[in-house]
């Protein structure tokens, strides 16, 4: 147990804050669940249910194959702009985080004017291929999941000193040697970090396959439909949806199982004046060829959405029209106005709770480190849609009356998101040598100082990430938040379900479209912001 | 960094502190967001109130509505089906209330506890895609049997009767209409016609709108509302042996805040008002002033099924069951 009383005082508010945001709802979940005829024989009940053995299989199958696929394709692209000096990288840059930006349904949908039965590829090329399922779903999350990926990854890539590449280099080895034996390896907990995050994403996402899920049944969904579906069986579908956490926590212990063994450090604060080494033409060719793959994809279905909004009515009458961007402009300025306010609110303390906890769960030895950092995973483990259920249940009574307000939905934004600012910044901490911080602490700093003059500025990568994520999600959550929105605070994502639900397809993607062009000036805004100056603080 | 959260900070107190204002009467409400607010605009028109909505389906207002049941946020429910208002009304979460009105309740249109009462009703229909019907050369299906036609197989599309208030009103009607044996004989068929089932009651009409499936079965007003009106090649039709419906209900909410008001609320519901607005968005009004409107859907042309609602509650679990079991999914 640490001596200082800052990190005392710092673990004990963030113990208590998570006891209350995070354990005590989850907490109110689980009780509800145990209210059904079954009493606390529903969660056995539900693991022998051999209707449930299907959705359970196939969230599982999804999620894997969803994982690998999006961090491979994230990590190409965190390669290619963190250790390449490719021309044009910047736009790989855009690329890669541009997915995140849209509410997954209306790539969903995009995913149907292209490849649904009559869809605009489909017919070109007379194939006899069903969106519906497993594929759909396969292509359409690992597009949208990728940029996860990506943003975690780049934060671990960008910390690797390249001078440890350089010295490989020097003695010898080729630049795929370097690669295959340094900085892949070095990017384990960066990649560790993005399959647990994606593979989470997956399991939880019920929005895509409520769309294109076909006759392919996950459990988010069944979990999803159990509660607001016609059986409206609250306490057994708050039960299906504790029973994600289980994967969830395996898939956490496995990753923590293979990469606390190993060191990753390789800033050290010893001076380092390398650059980035060349990776030489022919595999910077191959890089290349795959990103502008990917990216070309992205374009289609992002592409489509916009041409969408431009066009009378999506995917029926292909005249082109700015009649949707004038409603949004007069009617989406509110929506997109409120929730950015709640976005900017939530996101710089969602980041700074977020490395606050990856520093303390990396640096510091206490007692229920543990189990904090698998409680700092909760939140983003289940459906948007039980912890919204948790949130009104926990808190729409005294002592904590805060149902029907906006710090609710703030801090509902606060903790979903967390997680990732969690990875993203263990992920960064486990290549930066503690050296650099003992060497502030034996020169007298206090924790609190070297926190905030060294680790800090140190994890600026990750944060950029955190802050990148967390601002998106808040600007594009829906599950969660539908149960805690008052009438006050009109949120953009639910105004864009509803053009959907309505049938306005142009409508829902102009105003899509609207947010990705206000989240895209954030972002670069964010980028800008944080840029580092780590190379010349190490230098120095 | 510091500075960004600390004058967001800053500005968000400002933004939030400066704010007094008279509270407005707080709504859910499961219709369509924008028939919502045409709904509001005229009442505070006409009465001056302020109110707020939150717009939710019906599942999640009924699970908003249960969870909050210890501290109600909101004092009116309105839109959602019978059936989610018969639950609460069980489950002594709604406030019993007639509403004043200038013509007599009807008992099938009223809760038996007076938890809710309806206001207007919502009518089954088909919505054939016309560009696949001018493709294969033949009319809109105006019958269940048409249904089965081999043309349409794999081109159906519903949502599941047990995700979507909508599919399990028609599962019900057919029941009632066909008797139990012949009714799922004719699910079992139609389940074989099926491309596949949406999640939500109409989501079906934008997939026939797109041309995905070539005939939707959902509520007349969402293919008038969602399809039609959008500009989909969408062809509303009803199948002659008889249509199910719902009863659009409105409630209120026990110890919501504010009670008055939504009484107030409620009551204009059933004014003149709010019955000839219904027509505009495709509902059938239950007032008897009204029915000139040339939206309406009327018993001359469609025949409906009577189905007990509350029977219909009650034997949600059974008919779900062999459902599931009939078609395999």
């Amino acid at each position: 147990m640490t001596k200082e009383p800052a990190v005392r005082l710092a673990i004990l508010l963030l113990g208590l804050l998570m006891t209350v945001f995070i354990v005590y709802p989850l907490f109110k979940v689980i009780e509800t669940s145990f209210a059904s005829t079954d009493g606390i024989f529903v969660y056995q009940k539900l693991i022998t249910d051999p209707v449930l053995r299907r959705p359970v299989l196939n969230s599982l199958l999804l999620g894997v194959i969803v994982s690998c696929i999006s961090t491979l394709i994230g990590y190409f692209f965190a390669y290619l702009v963190g250790r390449t000096n490719l021309p044009g990288k910047f736009l790989f840059r855009g690329m890669a985080t541009f997915p995140l930006i849209a509410p997954p349904f209306i790539v969903a949908l995009s995913a149907i004017i292209l490849l649904g039965r009559q869809g605009i590829i489909t017919r070109l090329f007379e194939w006899d291929f069903s969106i519906y399922g497993f594929w759909g779903l396969l292509i359409v999350q690992s597009l949208h999941l990728f940029p996860l990926a990506y943003l975690v990854v780049l934060g671990a890539l960008e910390t690797i000193d390249p001078s440890i590449e350089e010295a490989s280099i020097n003695q010898g080895a080729t630049g795929w040697q370097t690669f295959w034996y340094v900085t892949l390896p070095l990017s384990f907990p960066g990649l560790g970090s993005s399959m647990l995050l994606t593979f989470i994403e997956s399991l939880a996402d019920f929005g895509t396959p409520l769309i294109l899920g076909g006759n392919y049944r996950v459990l988010s969904v069944e979990s999803y439909l159990k509660i607001v579906g016609a059986e409206q069986d609250l306490s057994r579908g708050a039960a299906l949806a504790i029973l994600l956490l289980v994967p969830t926590l395996t898939a956490f212990f496995i990753q923590k199982f293979y990469l606390e063994r190993k060191p990753y450090a390789t800033v050290t604060g010893k001076p380092s004046t390398a650059r980035i080494a060349d990776v030489g033409r022919f595999p910077k060719i191959i890089l290349a060829a795959i990103a502008l793959l990917i990216s070309s994809l992205t374009i289609l279905f992002y592409g489509t959405v916009f041409y969408g909004s431009l066009t009378q009515i999506w995917g029926v009458n292909h005249a082109l029209t700015l009649g949707h961007f004038l409603t949004t402009f007069r009617e989406g300025a509110d929506y997109v106005g409120n929730t950015f306010i709640l976005a900017a609110i939530a996101t710089p303390l969602d980041t700074l709770l977020g490395l606050t906890l990856a520093y303390l769960f990396v640096r510091k030895k206490f007692a229920g480190r543990g189990a904090m950092e698998i409680i700092s995973m909760l939140t983003f483990a289940v459906p948007g849609t039980v912890i919204g259920i948790g949130y009104i249940l926990a808190f729409n009574t005294k002592p904590l009356l805060l149902q029907g307000t906006w710090l609710i939905i703030v801090l509902l934004f606060i903790f979903r998101n967390m997680p990732v600012g969690v990875r993203a910044g263990i992920a960064t901490l486990k290549q930066i040598d503690k050296g650099i911080e003992e060497a502030a602490h034996s020169l007298g700093a206090s924790s609190l100082q070297v926190f905030r003059d060294i680790t800090l500025p140190l994890l600026k990568p990750a944060l950029f990430s955190s802050l990148a994520h967390s601002f998106i999600k808040c600007m594009v959550a829906i599950s969660a938040v539908i149960f805690v929105v008052s009438g006050r605070w009109n949120l953009i994502t639910i105004a864009i379900l509803g053009y959907v639900e309505t049938g306005e397809l142009s409508q829902a993607a102009a105003l899509c479209v609207f947010v990705m062009m206000v989240v895209s000036a954030v972002l670069v805004f964010l980028r800008i912001a944080t840029r580092g100056r780590r190379r010349e603080f190490v230098r120095n | 960094m510091r500075w960004i959260s600390v004058s967001f900070f800053l500005f968000s107190l400002l933004f939030f502190g400066c704010e007094k204002r008279v509270e407005p009467l707080r709504i859910y409400s499961s219709m369509d967001a924008k028939e919502t607010k045409g709904f509001i605009e005229a009442f505070e028109k006409e009465t001056g109130e302020k109110v707020e909505f939150v717009r939710l389906s019906t599942g999640e207002a009924l699970t908003r509505i249960q969870s909050e049941s210890a501290n109600p946020h909101a004092a009116v429910w309105i839109g959602g089906g019978s059936n989610e208002h018969v639950i609460l009304e069980r489950a002594g979460l709604l406030e019993p209330y007639q509403p004043r009105r200038s013509f007599p309740p009807s008992p099938q249109l009223t809760g038996r506890m007076n938890g809710w009462n309806g206001w207007y009703i919502g009518v089954i229909g088909f919505g054939a895609n016309t560009e696949f019907l001018k493709k294969h050369n033949m009319k809109a299906p105006t019958s269940y049997q048409d249904l089965l036609k081999p043309v349409f197989k794999g081109k159906i599309g519903v949502a599941y009767p047990y995700t979507s208030g909508t599919a399990y009103t028609i599962l019900a009607s057919l029941i009632s209409l066909m008797g139990e044996e012949k009714g799922f004989e004719f699910v079992k068929a139609l389940d074989g016609q099926i491309g596949h089932y949406s999640e939500s009651g109409s989501a079906c009409v934008t997939q026939a709108g797109l041309g995905e499936v070539a005939v939707c079965i959902a509520f007349s007003h969402d293919i008038r509302h969602k399809g039609i009106e959008q500009g989909y090649p969408l062809e509303l039709t009803f199948p002659k042996e008889g249509v199910g419906f719902e009863v659009g209900g409105a409630s209120l909410i026990k110890g919501g805040p504010d009670l008055e008001r939504g009484r107030r609320f409620v009551d204009w519901l059933f004014s003149p008002t709010a019955q000839n607005l219904l027509a505009e968005w495709n509902q059938t009004p239950i007032h008897p002033g009204v029915q000139k409107n040339p939206f309406i859907v009327r018993s001359e042309t469609v025949k409906k099924i009577d189905v007990d609602i509350y029977e219909s509650v009650e034997r949600h679990q059974q008919l779900l069951a062999r459902w599931r079991q009939v078609t395999g999914k």
